[in-house]
């Protein structure tokens, strides 16, 4: 998460006007995700799917970006990376919703989660442990 | 453990069967559900009966209950299945701080009701005695309809405590919905089970809204695969909705493991769950319930039905159902639950989104397990259930009825993801642009 407390804005006619985008992904329910931010010019032409893989294998984490990205991992064992309910296909762009900071910054920002579906309570043979 | 007086070894190896799923969850503490005592305050006879039968199942004994009216078959059905289940039930509203009394002893005292004196009197309670008190009820304003739960402890004197207090001061009419009161009621006991567990209680007004629903939603052929703890209030859900013409289909038979969360399910062990669950609901709702006591198969024949609802417990299957509707352009209200969490997925053939299957990556999860399935094998292997608890199946399957009749209202129903243990419960993730950006 960002150090200044994000506040959603209208969307208003701003679609020309040159951004950053702010991507986080966020490990299932957890509130706060590993962050990332692209500057206007270096994302409008990527995929969504790509802009995550390049966040995912980023390097040099701190050590809280490295729990949330071990969060990640384990919600990705048996789960998926949704973007508000949706496949993660398309560009970054066609995700975004334009967003301002208290101090009227504005970007665009496109939440990505890793959710593990539920199955039921499956009697299924497991090995011993 | 001993046996209390009055119950007989049998009754106790029966209570620790009904109980098997959940005592498998690590960290689970009984004990502290079972010695507990919870007063209630309700002022309508649904959303406090409901709490009672899910508590009830969950293995909680004492309950104390001021309310001017419970629901008779709800209340029967929870002592039915629980035979150390003991309710004291006082008759009447929360009016005067005389009444406090009713509740001396109690661990933690729930606030179900839609007045303000009560609410006030309760939080007053709650502070000055350091109860927990846990609110939650449904609402009907400004041309939204939702409910809202939240956890007071004492220090938690915040300004959200407004958004629980109720407009109206004395009892009179509340909007009510049976498919919102199952979902608060499975929330509610949720935070109860945590508190008394000694975990830590949701710190935020747990919100769901939507636009009211129109009052027309016709009769459709409704058809719910899987007659488990889904299914189970998927069907009270669809019931208390004013759904008529609903199918059940299992091929399962009830287990008396499964009673800890398939609540109506207590006379019914070795029977059909598809049977017994269309019986029941038939009897209490003047239902023309139906059942198939088969397995869904990609053969099985689906073109009668309207919609169908997805409360089978393996992916497998939830596969199939997936592939079947999207053939046959179905709507699928698809569900899944775990011990913590559970979700609700909708495949509306109008819209050519991805199907359940499709979106939450089911065929990757299937292709990995059959990966690693040599290694299984060549291991020792038991059969181990998975837990299993009653909210969590509760929640879901609200979700997934709300989901349906907002369909049949044209709304836009989102995807609902619950988690029992993050901050953020309850992610309604949107299914299109229009969606996510109107929230």
């Amino acid at each position: 998460m960002l150090d200044v407390e994000l506040k959603k804005a209208p969307q208003v006619d701003e679609e020309e006007e040159l951004k950053p985008l702010v991507l986080e992904i966020i490990p299932g329910h957890a509130a706060e995700g590993l962050v990332e931010i692209y500057q206007p010019g270096s994302y409008e032409g990527e995929s969504l799917r790509r802009l995550v893989d390049k966040a995912l294998t980023k390097k040099n984490l701190s050590i809280e970006e490295q729990l949330i990205l071990e969060d990640i991992s384990r919600q990705l064992e048996g789960g998926k990376l949704l973007c508000r309910g949706q496949e993660i296909g398309g560009t970054a762009l066609e995700f975004a919703v334009s967003e301002q900071t208290e101090a009227g910054e504005k970007y665009f920002y496109v939440p990505v989660r890793a959710i593990r579906p539920q199955e039921g309570g499956h009697v299924r043979p497991e090995p011993w442990k | 453990m001993n046996p209390p007086s009055g119950l007989s070894a049998r009754n106790l190896i029966m209570s620790q069967s009904r109980l098997d799923r959940q005592l498998r969850i690590e960290g689970w503490d009984q004990s502290a559900l079972e010695n507990a005592k919870i007063g209630v305050v309700g002022d309508d006879d649904l959303l406090a009966s409901l709490y009672i039968l899910s508590a009830s199942a969950l293995g909680m004994n004492r309950l104390v209950v001021l309310a001017p009216v419970l629901s008779a078959q709800l209340v029967e059905t929870a002592e039915r299945l629980n035979p150390r289940f003991s309710l004291t039930h006082v008759e009447g509203f929360y009016t005067h701080p005389m009444l406090d009394e009713i509740f001396d002893g109690c661990d933690l005292i729930l606030d179900l009701s839609h007045y303000g004196l009560c609410n006030k009197l309760l939080l007053e309670k709650g502070y000055r005695e350091s109860v927990p008190v846990i609110r939650g009820f449904c609402f009907e304003r400004n041309g939204e309809q939702g409910f809202r739960v939240f956890t007071y402890l004492r220090g938690r004197e915040w300004q959200e405590l407004q958004q629980i207090v109720s407009d109206q001061n004395l009892p009179d009419y509340h909007f009510d919905d049976g498919v919102l009161d199952n979902i608060v009621a499975g929330i509610v006991l949720e935070e109860t089970k945590t508190i008394l567990m000694g975990g830590q209680a949701s710190d935020e007004v747990i919100t769901y809204r939507r636009k009211k629903l129109s009052d027309s939603q016709g009769q459709p052929n409704l058809l719910v695969i899987g007659a488990g703890a889904l299914g189970v209030f998927v069907g009270l859900g669809l019931a208390y909705a004013g759904f008529k013409n609903i199918t059940f289909m299992d091929a399962d038979i009830v287990d008396v493991t499964n009673l800890n969360r398939q609540v109506l399910f207590h006379d019914a062990v070795g029977a059909s769950k598809a049977q017994a669950l269309s019986n029941r609901l038939n009897h209490l709702f003047d239902m023309d319930g139906k059942a198939r006591v088969e397995d869904f198969a990609q053969q099985t024949e689906v073109s009668f039905y309207d919609a169908i609802f997805d409360c089978v417990d393996n992916f497998e299957t939830r596969i199939a159902l997936s592939e079947k509707c999207k053939h046959e352009n179905k709507v699928l209200i698809s569900g899944g639950t775990s011990a913590e969490a559970g979700q609700a997925v909708i495949f509306d053939p109008l819209e050519k989104g991805p199907t359940p299957a499709e979106l939450l990556g089911l065929y990757d999860i299937i292709r990995h397990r059959a990966a690693g399935a040599p290694n299984r094998e060549r291991a020792s292997c038991s059969y181990q259930p998975d837990p299993s608890v009653v909210m969590t199946n509760q929640i879901t399957a609200g979700f997934m009825v709300d989901a349906y009749r907002m369909l049949l209202a044209e709304q836009k129903p989102n995807n609902i993801f619950y988690s029992s243990r993050s901050g953020e419960k309850i992610l309604a993730e949107g299914r299109n642009q229009a969606c996510w950006t109107s929230n």
